[in-house]
């Protein structure tokens, strides 16, 4: 199972990764790629949404309570139990 | 486990920037038992180790936090050449080859890092159980 990192608000990089993301892959927003999951309603839909708490915050952001708030030290173990980690840009 | 991180971001705006991103990722796996492979710094990365960048008083600064992580930790940490090159990132090497009588260079990159080739990037994920791309 793939762990999918968008960390650019590139609309064409999400449905890059929407495309070929299989339903028991989790996809994990930092950065500027956290803006994807207030204006995409269908993400709140799928399971396994994660996104840095952090940078949220730091953009003023109300999210879905789909969304799973972690921290680096999930965003780690996410990395470790997921093979491969893809970043799309 | 074993981690390769590779930093395409420059470090200038720490929100817009993975760079930071990628240093919080890896102090954290660095604290949780694991380890690091290389630290690969490649496009606009390679700015994240440039000694003659000037963070404004206030502000975190970004190639010194790099510079400490890879002296505590003794890390591998590569700068892809062509890259830095271009961008004006040089060691010592590089500074004398280029260096001319109309033009001097400075030789700027931080201590604890070196300037190599797109191998030790294919070397790296070879190596590591994980590579993690912080665009």
């Amino acid at each position: 199972m793939t762990l999918h990192i968008v960390s650019q608000n590139n609309p064409l990089a999400l449905k890059n990764c929407l495309a070929v993301a299989a339903a028991d892959d989790a996809l994990m927003f930092i950065n500027d790629g956290v803006y994807a999951l207030a204006t995409h309603a269908a993400l709140a839909k799928r399971p396994l949404i994660y996104a840095l708490e952090e940078d949220i915050k730091a953009r003023g952001l109300t999210l879905s309570q789909t969304v799973n708030r972690i921290h680096y030290r999930q965003f780690v173990a996410l990395s470790c139990e997921y093979n491969p980690v893809q970043s799309w840009y | 486990m074993l981690f390769t991180l590779v930093i395409h971001a420059a470090p200038h705006s720490l929100l817009g920037s993975t760079a930071y991103n990628a240093y919080q990722f890896a102090q954290c796996l660095l604290q949780e038992g694991h380890s690091i492979h290389r630290l690969f710094f490649y496009g606009e990365g390679v700015h994240n180790l440039n000694a003659q960048a000037i963070t404004p008083q206030g502000e975190f600064d970004l190639p010194a936090a790099w510079q400490a992580l890879i002296t505590q930790y003794q890390l591998d940490s590569v700068v892809c050449i062509a890259a830095a090159l271009r961008r004006g990132v040089l060691d010592d090497n590089e500074q004398r080859r280029h260096q001319t009588a109309q033009r001097a260079l400075a030789n700027n990159l931080l201590d604890g890092s070196e300037l190599s080739g797109l191998g030790q990037l294919i070397d790296a994920t070879a190596h590591s159980d994980r590579t993690i791309t912080f665009a």
